[in-house]
C-alpha cells in the first residue's frame, strides 16, 4: 500500500500537461526513485479521470471504460508515494470524489496549482476557440459572470477553476494541512517557480518537473484568435474533428501562428477585470480561513493592475487580421501541396508494388482459372455453365 | 469522303470580351450549328487552346511542349471538313504576323474570315489586369495601367497591348484580306443579356437566332478588388516559397479565384483610376476612327466601344478595406481546409480501391 | 454536520418514505429526527426521487430512492446545485428550488438510473412474421425512407419474397421531407446511436445533404425494367402506405406506429449512457426492451400511427427544411406528370400538412422525454420488484 496519494486535481491553463508529460516520461526514473506515477499510456490518468467522472469525451470515453479502477490497482500496490494528475478532476461531483477516494489506500493529499484569473479568462477562451468553438468573447465573458450559469460553457469553466468549491468538495473530509495550494507566480517571474513550488509540494526532486516551455499550451495572440474563431464558424461542422486537429491546431497554430512580437496579448476589458478581481479576492478570504497548506503566495491569485491596453478580439484590426488570414492562407496552400506530392509518390509505389504483384500472380492456378474464364467467353455451352453455376450461387446466399 | 472548307471563320479574340461564353455555347449546339452548315472541330475541353499556343510560340509557364503539333493537327482537320469551319481562340490575337501568315496560309484554298469580338476600353483594362493576377502576377493596378499606358501601343512588348490594341491585332491578321472578310463585334454595354452578344456573333456566320440553340451559363469571373488583393498578396508569398504550376492552378486558381471568390460581390468591382480615363477615351475614339476608316464589317454599334465611367468615382482599386480583404482571406483559408479534407477522402479511396480491384479474382 | 446537512437528510427522510412535499414546503412544516443515513447527494438527485413518487406508490420506492441518490449525474451539465438555504456561501454553482430543475438536467440521473433498470428486464419478444406469400414466388422491391422501407422489406422477406428479380414490382415510397427525417433519426437511435436531434439535422443542412433514399423521384427513375412496375406510393398516411403495400405483394404487412419524438430521445439518452461500455447491438436490444416496457404501459400512447408523427425540425434549420421538402415534392411531381407511373396517393400529401390546427406539428421538448422516463423508470421498478 501506498505510504502518500497525491491527488492533484487543478486547475487547466497552469502548465499541468508539461507536468504531466515530465511524470510520465521520466516515470522510471521516478519509480527507482519512491514514486509511481501510474500510467500505461500518455494519457492513461485522462481515460482514468473521464472514467471516473462518467464523461463523454468525442468517442474517447470507450477506451476509458475501466480505467479508473486499473489506475487505483496500480496506486494500491505501490510503495512509497504516488502521483495522479489531472486538472478535469477538478469537476468530480462529491459522489464521484467519495468513490476516488474511498478506492485508494495511504494517505490521500490534494493538490491544486492555481492562477489569477485575469490570466485564466483569456486563456480559457483562446482554449475554447483552438477546439472548434465559435463562441465570441464577449459572450464568453458574458457567460461566465451569469449568476445562474445557465450556459454549459460556464458550468464547465467554473467547474474546474472555482477554487473554493474544487477544495470544498475534495479536500472536505481531509485535514486541512492534506490539502496544497500551489500558486502560480506573476509574470515575471523565474520560469521554473512554478516547477519549484509543486515540486516541493509532492516531495520531488526540482529538475523532474523543469519543462521546456507548453507546447500545448501555445498561447495566441489577439487577431490570431480572432481569425481561428472566424475560421470555426466558417469550418462549422464539414471538417471532422479529427482533420481540424490536424490541420487547424497542429499545422496552423503550432507551427504557423505563435505569438509574434507584433501580435497584442489577450486580456479583459477593465469592467470584468474589476469583477475578476473582486472574485479572487473573496476566494482569496476563504482559502485563507481554511488554514490550508500554501506553496507560494494567496495574494498570487489576485490579478495584478492591468498594463496593457485591452485590444478586443471581437473586434481585431482589420489590418492585422488580414495579415494573419494570407499567412495563415499561403501556409495552408503550401501544406496542400506537400501534401498531393506525397500522395502522387504514393501512387508510384503502388505502380510499383503492382508489377511486383503482376509477376508474383504468374501462378499456373491465377493462369488457369483466367483461361476457363477467357474461354467461356467464347464457347456457348461453357458461358451457359457458368451463368447456371452463378444463378446457383446467387440463390443460395440469399437471406431465407 | 474527304471534303473540303468552303470558308473558315478564326475568331481571335480579344480577350476578356466574351470568348469563353461564345465558345461554350457554340460547343453545346454543335448539332445545331452542323444543321445550319458551320463545324466547330473542339475535341479538347480547353477547345483550340493547344492549336493558339502552338501557333504563337509562347513558353505559358511550360505548357508549350505539350502543344507541339496542335496546330497543325487542327489546320488538317479544318481543311477536311466540309462547308464553314469555326476556330476559335483568344490568345490568337497575339500572333506575330509571319505566325498570321503560316495559319492563314494552313487552311489550303478557304476563303478566310477574321472574327473580332470587341467590349469597351474601361472594362477590358480591369479585366486584364485580373487575368494576369490569376496568372500568379503581384502588380497593382495603378502600376499595371501605368506600364500599358506609357508603352507603345504598335508592335508593343506588353501582352496587354499585343492582344488588346484592336488596329495592331486587326492590322496583322486581316494582312492580305478584303474588309469584308474582317468582322467586329462589339459587346453590348454593361447591362445587357448576354442574348445580346449572341445574336451580333451568329451575324459573322449569316445566321438567325432560333430556338434550337440552347443558353449557355454566363460565368461571373469578375473578382472585386479585395478579393483580388487577397491574390495579389498570396502570389507574393507563394512565389517566395517556390510554388510549382502544378500545385498554383488548381489551388489558387481555380479552387480560391473560381470557385470561392468569382461573382462574390462582397467588395467593388476595379476602376480604371480616374487620372487615366482620358487616356483611355482618346485611346477609344482613335480606334473607332481606325475601324471605320479601314471599311472592315462591324456588327453592332461602334461607340459601344466607348467606355462608361460611373458617376460617382468608387474606392481606389488597390485599396480595398481592410476588413473585405481579412474576410476573403478567411473563406479562401476555409475553403482550402475543406478541399484538403474532401480531396483526402476521395484520393484514400481512390488508393483504396486500385488495391481492391486487383485483389479481385 | 451542520443545520443545512440536517435539513437535507431530513428531506430524503420524508421522499424515501413516498413523501412529495417540495423542498419548500418540507423547509416549512415540522421535521423529525432523519431516520436515513443521507449520502452526500444534491438537489438532482432528491428531486428526481420526489418526482417519482408523485405519479404513485410503488413496492419498495425506498430501495429505488437510494438508488438514484446513488446514481451519479452522467456527462456534461452543471455542477451539483445545493438546495435553497438562507446562508448559502459567496462560491459556488447557485442554489435553485428542486421543482424548477430544468428536465434537461434531471435526465442527467434518470438515464444512468434507466441504465442500470433495463439490463434487468426480459428481452422483447420479436415480432411474428405476417402472413402471406402466394405459392409463385413473386419478387417485390421496396425502397424508399429507412422507417418505412425497413420494416416493409422485413416483413416481406420473412413471408418468403424475393428482393431481387428482373420482373420485381418496385415500390418507391415518399414521404413529407420533415416525416422522414425523423424516421431516418428513429432508425438511427433504434440501431444506437446518440446523435441528438439538433445535431442530426444541422450535419445534413450545413452540407446541404439529402439521404438519397428520401429521393423518391430519382429512386424511381433508377428503378429498373418499365415504368409500368414501379409504383409510387405516397406515405403521408403510414397505414394507407402499408394498405397498398399489402396489397401490392400479398403479403399482409402493416407498419408499426411511428414512435413519439420523447420516446425516440429517451433512447438515444439510454444510448449515450451506455455508448462507452456497450457496442451498437446490445444498445439497439437495450432500447428495444424499453420500448417494449413504454409500449405497455398506457401513459404512453405512442403517437397517432395512423396520420404519422409530424415534428418540427430545429428551428434553426425550418428553412432548408421547408426548401428540401418543396425540392423533393417538385421532382415527385414531375415524375408523376411524365406518366408512366402507377402512383397510389396524392403527391400534394408530400407538402405537410396545411392546417396548423389540426396536424400541428409536435414541439421537441425535454420535459416530455422526462415524463416518459419517470413512468419508464417506475414501470421498470414495478416489473422488477413485481417478479420477486
Amino acid at each position: 500500500m501506498a505510504e502518500r496519494v497525491y491527488l492533484h486535481v487543478g486547475t487547466p491553463k497552469t502548465g499541468t500537461s508539461g507536468f504531466q508529460h515530465a511524470l510520465f516520461t521520466q516515470r522510471k526514473e521516478l519509480a527507482a526513485a519512491g514514486v509511481t506515477y501510474p500510467a500505461d499510456r500518455f494519457d492513461g490518468q485522462f481515460l482514468a479521470a473521464l472514467d471516473l467522472m462518467d464523461l463523454p469525451w468525442g468517442g474517447l470515453e470507450r477506451e476509458a471504460s475501466g480505467a479508473w479502477d486499473r489506475l487505483t490497482a496500480e496506486a494500491n500496490s505501490a510503495r512509497g508515494r504516488v502521483i495522479i494528475s489531472h486538472e478535469i478532476l477538478g469537476r468530480a461531483s462529491r459522489m464521484q470524489v467519495d468513490r476516488a477516494l474511498s478506492s485508494l489506500d495511504g494517505e490521500a493529499h490534494i493538490v491544486v496549482t492555481a492562477r489569477d484569473l485575469a490570466r485564466q479568462l483569456p486563456a480559457e477562451w483562446q482554449e475554447n476557440v483552438k477546439h472548434r468553438r465559435t463562441i465570441r468573447y464577449a459572450d464568453f465573458l458574458d457567460a461566465l459572470r451569469d449568476p445562474g450559469r445557465s450556459r454549459e460553457i460556464a458550468q464547465w469553466f467554473w467547474g474546474v477553476q472555482e477554487l473554493p468549491d474544487i477544495l470544498d468538495r475534495w479536500g472536505g473530509s481531509l485535514p486541512p494541512e492534506r490539502v496544497h495550494v500551489v500558486t502560480v507566480p506573476p509574470p515575471g517571474s523565474p520560469r521554473t517557480l512554478l516547477g519549484d513550488r509543486l515540486a516541493a509540494t509532492l516531495g520531488l526532486d526540482a529538475a523532474v518537473l523543469h519543462t521546456t516551455g507548453d507546447r500545448a499550451n501555445a498561447s495566441l495572440g489577439v487577431a490570431e484568435s480572432a481569425l481561428i474563431r472566424a475560421l470555426n464558424e466558417r469550418l462549422d461542422v464539414v471538417l471532422p474533428n479529427q482533420h481540424y486537429r490536424q490541420f487547424v491546431r497542429e499545422s496552423l497554430v503550432h507551427q504557423n501562428l505563435g505569438v509574434t512580437r507584433e501580435s497584442a496579448r489577450l486580456t479583459l476589458p477593465p469592467d470584468v477585470h474589476a469583477w475578476a478581481t473582486e472574485v479572487s479576492r473573496s476566494w482569496v478570504e476563504v482559502l485563507a480561513g481554511r488554514g490550508y497548506t500554501v506553496a507560494g503566495d494567496l495574494e498570487e491569485l489576485v490579478p495584478a493592475a492591468q498594463t496593457l491596453p485591452f485590444v478586443d478580439p471581437d473586434h481585431p484590426d482589420p489590418e492585422q487580421l488580414s495579415q494573419v488570414g494570407l499567412r495563415a492562407l499561403a501556409a495552408s496552400v503550401l501544406e496542400s501541396a506537400r501534401l498531393r506530392d506525397v500522395e502522387i509518390e504514393l501512387h508510384e509505389v503502388i505502380d510499383d508494388l503492382m508489377r511486383q504483384l503482376d509477376e508474383a500472380h504468374l501462378t499456373r492456378l491465377y493462369r488457369t482459372r483466367e483461361r476457363l474464364v477467357s474461354f467461356a467467353d467464347s464457347n456457348p455451352v461453357a458461358k451457359a455453365g457458368l451463368a447456371g453455376y452463378r444463378r446457383l450461387r446467387g440463390r443460395n446466399s440469399r437471406p431465407t | 469522303m474527304l471534303d473540303m472548307a468552303d470558308r473558315v471563320f478564326v475568331h481571335i479574340g480579344a480577350p476578356k470580351s466574351g470568348t469563353s461564353y461564345l465558345q461554350d455555347r457554340v460547343a453545346r449546339n454543335r448539332d445545331a450549328f452542323l444543321a445550319r452548315g458551320l463545324s466547330y472541330p473542339v475535341s479538347q475541353p480547353d477547345g483550340h487552346f493547344q492549336a493558339a499556343l502552338d501557333l504563337i510560340e509562347r513558353p505559358w509557364a511550360g505548357e508549350l511542349p505539350k502543344a507541339q503539333g496542335a496546330w497543325d493537327q487542327l489546320a488538317g482537320t479544318v481543311r477536311g471538313t466540309g462547308g464553314d469551319v469555326l476556330v476559335s481562340h483568344e490568345i490568337l490575337a497575339a500572333a506575330t504576323a509571319e505566325q498570321v501568315a503560316r495559319a492563314v496560309g494552313s487552311f489550303g484554298e478557304a476563303e478566310i474570315h477574321i472574327v473580332l469580338t470587341a467590349r469597351d476600353f474601361g472594362r477590358q483594362f480591369p479585366a486584364e489586369w485580373q487575368e494576369s493576377v490569376k496568372h500568379r502576377r503581384v502588380i497593382s493596378f495603378e502600376n499595371f495601367a501605368q506600364q500599358a499606358l506609357e508603352a507603345p501601343r504598335l508592335g508593343s512588348d506588353l501582352w496587354f497591348w499585343q492582344v488588346q490594341s484592336l488596329p495592331d491585332v486587326l492590322a496583322r491578321w486581316s494582312n492580305g484580306l478584303l474588309p469584308a472578310q474582317v468582322h467586329v463585334v462589339t459587346v453590348p454595354p454593361p447591362g445587357a443579356p448576354p442574348e445580346a452578344l449572341w445574336e451580333r456573333f451568329l451575324t459573322v456566320f449569316g445566321l438567325e437566332p432560333s430556338e434550337d440553340f440552347v443558353p449557355a451559363e454566363v460565368e461571373n469571373a469578375s473578382l472585386g478588388i479585395a478579393e483580388i488583393m487577397v491574390l495579389r498578396r498570396l502570389n507574393r508569398k507563394l512565389r517566395r516559397a517556390k510554388v510549382s504550376r502544378a500545385t498554383y492552378v488548381p489551388m489558387v486558381r481555380e479552387l480560391i479565384a473560381r470557385e470561392v471568390f468569382a461573382g462574390r460581390d462582397r467588395s467593388p468591382s476595379p476602376t480604371l483610376p480616374e487620372r487615366f480615363r482620358p487616356f483611355a477615351d482618346e485611346i477609344a475614339d482613335e480606334w473607332i476612327e481606325w475601324i471605320t476608316g479601314a471599311g472592315v464589317h462591324v456588327v453592332g454599334d461602334l461607340d459601344d466601344l466607348r467606355p462608361e465611367w460611373p458617376e460617382v468615382a468608387g474606392p481606389d482599386t488597390d485599396e480595398p478595406r481592410a476588413v473585405d480583404v481579412a474576410d476573403a482571406a478567411i473563406d479562401a483559408l476555409a475553403a482550402v481546409l475543406i478541399d484538403w479534407d474532401r480531396h483526402n477522402t476521395s484520393r484514400y479511396r481512390a488508393v483504396v480501391n486500385r488495391l481492391r480491384r486487383r485483389s479481385d479474382p | 454536520m451542520t443545520a443545512y446537512d440536517d435539513a437535507v437528510a431530513g428531506w430524503y427522510t420524508h421522499l424515501h418514505g413516498g413523501g412529495t412535499d417540495t423542498w419548500a414546503r418540507w423547509l416549512n412544516a415540522d421535521r423529525s429526527e432523519p431516520a436515513v443515513s443521507a449520502p452526500r447527494t444534491t438537489a438532482v438527485q432528491l428531486e428526481l426521487v420526489r418526482r417519482l413518487g408523485e405519479l404513485g406508490e410503488l413496492p419498495r420506492f425506498g430501495a429505488l430512492a437510494e438508488a438514484v441518490v446513488a446514481t451519479p449525474a452522467f456527462g456534461r451539465g452543471s455542477l451539483e446545485m445545493p438546495l435553497p438555504w438562507p446562508e448559502a456561501p459567496t462560491y459556488g454553482p447557485r442554489a435553485v428550488p428542486p421543482e424548477d430543475l430544468p428536465a434537461g438536467e434531471l435526465l442527467r440521473v434518470a438515464a444512468p438510473v434507466l441504465a442500470r433498470l433495463v439490463p434487468r428486464l426480459p428481452e422483447a419478444p420479436p415480432r411474428p412474421a405476417p402472413a402471406g406469400g402466394r405459392w409463385w414466388r413473386r419478387a417485390v422491391t421496396v425502397t424508399g425512407p429507412p422507417a418505412l422501407a425497413g420494416p416493409l422489406r422485413r416483413q416481406l422477406l420473412a413471408a418468403g419474397l424475393r428482393d431481387r428479380s428482373r420482373n420485381a414490382t418496385r415500390i418507391v415510397l415518399a414521404a413529407p421531407f420533415e416525416q422522414a427525417m425523423f424516421g431516418l433519426w428513429s432508425v438511427r437511435v433504434a440501431e444506437g446511436a446518440s446523435v441528438r436531434w439538433s445535431r442530426f439535422w444541422q450535419i445534413r443542412s450545413r452540407a446541404d445533404r439529402v439521404p438519397p433514399a428520401f429521393n423518391a423521384a430519382r429512386l424511381a427513375r433508377l428503378a429498373p425494367g418499365p415504368h409500368d412496375r414501379t409504383h409510387l406510393v405516397i406515405a403521408a398516411d403510414r397505414d394507407l402506405a402499408a394498405r397498398t403495400v399489402a396489397e401490392l405483394s400479398g403479403v399482409a404487412v402493416d407498419l408499426p406506429p411511428s414512435p413519439e419524438w420523447a420516446e425516440v430521445d429517451l433512447r438515444r439518452r439510454l444510448n449515450r449512457v451506455v455508448e462507452a461500455t456497450t457496442d451498437p447491438p446490445r444498445r439497439a436490444a437495450l432500447g428495444a426492451r424499453l420500448a417494449a416496457l413504454l409500449r405497455e404501459h398506457p401513459e404512453c400512447s405512442s403517437g397517432s400511427g395512423g396520420s404519422g408523427e409530424s415534428v418540427a425540425p430545429p428551428r434553426a434549420e425550418r428553412a432548408w427544411a421547408v426548401a428540401t421538402g418543396i425540392r423533393l415534392a417538385d421532382d415527385v411531381a414531375s415524375l408523376v406528370a411524365t406518366g408512366g407511373y402507377p402512383v397510389h396517393g396524392n403527391p400534394a400529401d408530400l407538402l405537410g400538412a396545411p392546417d396548423p390546427g389540426v396536424d400541428a406539428p409536435v414541439t421537441t421538448t425535454a420535459e416530455r422525454t422526462l415524463h416518459l422516463a419517470l413512468v419508464a423508470v417506475r414501470a421498470a421498478w414495478a416489473q422488477l420488484e413485481g417478479g420477486r
